[in-house]
């Protein structure tokens, strides 16, 4: 038995039981050691009581058989004739012989007037005051006791009353040994005979009985009324005080000897120790025994409920006690069972849709999850209900749920053998079956895309939605429910724009997801510790070949993946909301760098590109003014370049944009313009004050007639709207020439000059001017 | 028997007094109960010439008759023994000592009582048999009546006079108590008695026996 695991309810009940018993049985013994205590002094006192009675009774006794035999002899006639005759000689002799026929000790004869008349005695009697008349006597008689000589008498007084005689017999009888041996046979205590002259004085010993050394003296002065157990005397005692005369004081001490007396006690304490010390080990028996047969079905039914709290289904205990305990079972029987209603009815809530009655999406991945883990494959078809917020919002929840319900309905029928069907969104379905062919499994999903968009009556009202399918081959396409959950979300949203109903995904489409989420990421990261790279690239004026102004060109150099295009990471800017962090960071830079280049002599302009998302920006204008508050030339010479795109947008917005930074003073112009489907009605409203004519028209100038027509016709056409020409990409002589003849006013390409650091900007601008014959000729020739 | 002693005693009492004298009138009281005291002896400590007498104490039923004799100084008396036992009449007082041993019938000589006092007979087998003499030399005795009063005629002018009274309840009845009289006037006189001894009538079976041999 593990007590130390089960001292608790067990062990306590245990503890107290024998701390009750130990009590009890305590308490008990000391009270039987108290009564028998009690009960045997008692019984010594009781003895010793007797043994008084029985001592005076014996003294009465002797006293009376002496009086008679004294009355005898002052009866006697020769006795009387003696006294009567007061010869000296007669009387000493009639004396002697008759108190010896009394078995008188002494005796003493004394006339009425009180003079002695004979004695046995050679001394005087100690004190010769009147005799105590005791009752019960004869009249005339009487008795007192004396100390004579170390010995102790009983005199008895007994008058002679012959017809004219008036005498006196006092006769002394011993209290000697064999007295006190009688009073000590008759009584079964040991006796003394004790006496003293003086109540000053010590007693002296007269007689006593038993062999042993005689008692101390305190254990000899009279007892006091109260003992008590622990009582150091050794006897038990009683004294009789027999008077005596006034000087003197006789006694006779009764002593039981407190040991015999308690030698029963002790006898029966130690039964008694005994018998408790036997109660107590059958208790404390007893006690493990009790407590062993009420705490099993205590612990059974611990075992029990920590069963059910570990969610176990253990059989309920079996014991014979009934009542609380038994309750206390059917209890926590109930409870597993209703725990177990419960557990159910909130797994079911947990794991299913409680519209359609499929499962929902954490049923469907734990599907997914386990079928993993055994590595079975299978196929995922994936459904979603366009426009069914349209439908909530238009007919009502309940109608809303009522299409899902008729899905639902459809899918379990389509694929009867499919593991698994959720709900895992508003309006999207995902199924789960069994693996096969790609045909098949095509044609399987056209069929369900069939049925699901035909009609459904729904309160006899023909109702049709309708659904983008994807499908996915697991594992193949998803090794994990994490990857399931992006690429399946990715193949929902390229179905989206997908023209097909039913989209599969494709491998790497979700790598290059990615590499996105994690540019977006990196983005913000190289924004915040500007780890962006500016390059500018020189715009030359077409007339006079100078270095007119620097477009400003963000790069990425990732620190893992290398360099990163800027029209991708510029679009994923857009994207995730980062593109005016970005255009103020590019702001900034362009603001620093145009500050250190100016110092360094270059005298430029600078051209930033602008996206479409900053045309939105209402703070852009602001921001603009802010960072270049300080610029260090006109602000005309700050050139932000929009797309045409970035203008068809949101127009009304734009505009107002435009309005405002052209209120700033800023030059504003058209990117990429040709590419676009920007109007010519369009651009006249516009507030901007240059064109840029896309590359892709200028970099093939001098071979392609029909560029050469469109470069040509817009510049004039720009010119004529008052709009100054930008041509990029030119990547000739010849190009540049043609430009210049045209009177395109200003031009960049790589044949001018490749974008540039910011560190290496004097030094671009020193090669420049050092081709300066070779630019400027055509300025010539076009003036010519 | 009782009146023939009775007749003794009156005949002394009225014994003609050759003095012309008057009379004292004494009553004798208990000091304990303030009681009459009868039967006590009252007479004067004098010392007079007078006629001695024979007088007879029997023993009859165990005692002697009269119990209480008074009889002048030189005085005979017979102590005839009527009873069917022994008796054995002895005296140890101071005034007459005599002893007559176990007789039947009448001893061969009355005794001589031949001075004053008291004499105290005794029986010795019969404890209880108890006998007074009072053996005196004066006319002026008698014995108290049921009231406690008895008179003396006493001689003029001889106060003061002592007077002695006995009783055998008297503590020492061995000899008279005297008292003083300062008048010849009546007198009242207390004096101490022991209270009277249980008399044992019943006789025991052996005596019984004896009476009915």
């Amino acid at each position: 038995m593990n007590l130390a695991g089960r001292m608790g309810f067990r062990g306590r009940l245990i503890a107290a039981m024998i701390a009750l018993v130990v009590l009890v049985s305590l308490v008990i013994g000391a009270l039987l050691m108290v009564y028998l205590f009690e009960d045997e002094k008692s019984r010594a006192m009781q003895q010793l009581a007797i043994g008084e009675r029985m001592a005076r009774e014996v003294l009465e006794r002797r006293t009376d058989l002496n009086l008679s035999r004294l009355s005898v002899v002052v009866q006697d006639f020769g006795f009387r004739s003696a006294v009567a005759s007061g010869d000296p000689g007669t009387l000493d002799s009639a004396l002697e012989n008759h108190s010896r026929r009394a078995r008188a000790d002494f005796a003493l004869l004394t006339n009425s007037a009180g003079d002695l008349l004979a004695s046995t005695l050679n001394q005087q009697i100690p004190d010769a005051s009147p005799p105590l008349s005791q009752p019960g006597s004869s009249p005339g008689s009487a008795r007192t006791f004396i100390h004579l000589g170390g010995q102790g008498y009983e005199v008895l007084n007994v008058p002679v009353e012959g017809p004219g005689l008036r005498a006196t017999l006092m006769a002394g009888f011993a209290l000697d040994q064999p007295l006190a041996n009688l009073i000590a046979r008759l009584s079964g205590t040991e006796v003394i005979f004790r006496a003293r002259t003086n109540a000053d004085e010590a007693f002296r010993v007269l007689a006593a009985t038993g062999n042993r050394e005689m008692p101390m003296e305190q254990e000899l002065t009279p007892a006091p009324q109260a003992r008590s157990l622990l009582d150091p005397t050794r006897y038990f005692s009683r004294t009789i005080n027999l008077g005596g005369t006034s000087a003197s004081e006789i006694e006779i001490v009764l002593m039981i000897s407190r040991e015999a007396s308690l030698q029963n006690y002790y006898t029966r304490a130690k039964e008694i120790a005994l018998l408790v010390s036997a109660i107590l080990v059958f208790a404390i028996l007893l006690a493990l025994i009790i407590a062993r047969y009420l705490g099993k079905p205590l612990l059974q039914l611990a075992d029990y409920a920590r069963a059910v709290g570990d969610g176990e289904n253990p059989k309920p205990p079996e014991f014979r006690t009934g009542g609380e305990l038994k309750q206390l079972r059917n209890a926590l029987g109930d409870m597993l069972v209703r725990l177990r209603e419960r557990e159910a009815q909130i797994r079911y809530a947990a794991t299913h849709d409680d519209v359609t009655g499929l499962g929902n999406r954490n049923a469907l991945m734990q599907s997914v999850r386990e079928l993993f883990e055994v590595g079975n494959a299978c196929t995922l078809i994936g459904m979603r209900l366009e426009d069914l917020s349209d439908v909530n919002d238009t007919l009502g929840l309940e109608f809303g749920d009522r299409v899902l319900a008729g899905i639902s309905e459809r899918l379990q029928a389509e694929l009867p053998n499919a593991l698994m069907i959720a709900r895992t969104g508003g309006g999207e379905f995902l199924a789960l079956v069994p693996p096969r062919s790609p045909d098949r499994v095509d044609s399987l999903t056209r069929r369900l895309h069939g049925v699901i968009e035909s009609p459904l009556q729904i309160n006899n009202t023909p109702f049709s939605i309708r659904a983008i399918m994807v499908t996915m081959e697991l594992p193949e396409d998803a090794a994990n429910t994490n990857e399931l959950r992006r690429r399946l979300n990715l193949t929902f949203e390229r179905a989206q724009d997908h023209p097909e109903p039913i989209t599969r995904y494709r491998p790497g489409q979700d790598e290059s997801h990615l590499r996105e989420l994690q540019l977006i990421a990196d983005l913000h990261t190289a924004i915040a510790d500007n780890s962006l790279h500016m390059n500018y690239q020189p715009k030359l004026n077409s007339r006079t070949g100078q270095l007119e102004q620097l477009e400003a060109l963000v790069r990425w150099i990732h620190p893992e993946l290398g360099f990163v295009p800027p029209e991708e990471f510029i679009s994923l800017a857009e994207k995730s909301g980062q593109i005016n962090d970005l255009t103020a960071h590019i702001l900034k830079r362009v603001a620093t760098d145009a500050r250190a280049w100016n110092e360094q002599g270059v005298d430029a302009g600078v051209a930033i590109n602008l996206s479409a998302k900053d045309l939105t920006w209402p703070a852009l204008a602001d921001h603009v003014a802010e960072t270049f508050a300080d610029w260090h030339h006109h602000l005309e010479r700050i050139t932000l370049e929009v797309t045409e795109s970035a203008l068809m947008e949101d127009p009304v917005e734009a505009l107002a944009t435009l309005h405002r930074l052209k209120a700033l003073g800023v030059t504003l112009s058209v990117d990429d313009f040709g590419t676009g489907y920007s109007s010519l009605s369009q651009l006249r409203t516009l507030p901007v004050q240059e064109l840029k004519i896309d590359k892709s028209f200028v970099l093939k100038l001098e071979s392609e007639p029909q560029d050469q027509l469109i470069v040509r016709s817009t510049i004039d056409m720009a010119h004529g709207l008052g709009l100054k020409v930008v041509a990029e990409g030119v990547e000739s002589l010849q190009g540049w020439q043609l430009l210049q003849q045209w009177g395109c006013d200003l031009a960049q390409g790589f044949y001018l000059s490749r974008p540039v650091a910011a560190a290496d900007l004097a030094e671009t601008a020193q090669a420049l001017a050092a081709r300066h014959q070779e630019l400027a000729q055509c300025t010539m020739e076009y003036s010519r | 028997m009782i009146k023939k002693c009775l007749v003794v005693v009156l005949t002394f009492l009225a014994w003609p007094t050759p003095v012309v004298s008057s009379e004292l009138t004494v009553t004798v009281t208990n000091s304990g109960s303030n009681e009459p005291v009868p039967d006590a002896v009252v007479y004067l400590d004098r010392s007079e010439t007078l006629t001695p007498i024979t007088a007879e104490i029997s023993q009859k039923d165990r005692a002697f008759h009269p119990r209480v004799s008074i009889l002048p100084v030189g005085s005979r008396v017979e102590f005839p023994n009527r009873d069917n036992t022994q008796h054995h009449v002895y005296s140890f007082s101071p005034a007459k000592t005599f002893n007559i041993e176990l007789y039947a019938g009448k001893p061969e000589a009355p005794i001589l009582f031949d001075q004053p006092g008291v004499v105290e007979l005794g029986c010795n087998i019969h404890d209880q048999m108890q006998a007074f003499i009072i053996v005196t030399n004066t006319r002026a005795i008698g014995q108290t009546d049921a009231e406690g009063q008895v008179t003396l005629s006493i001689d003029a002018g001889t106060s003061p006079l002592t007077l002695n009274i006995w009783h055998p309840r008297l503590p020492d009845n061995t000899r008279p108590v005297t008292r003083g009289l300062d008048n010849l006037l009546s007198q009242t006189l207390a004096i101490d008695l022991v209270p009277a001894r249980e008399t044992d009538d019943a006789m025991d079976l052996l005596q019984q026996r004896f009476r009915e041999l």
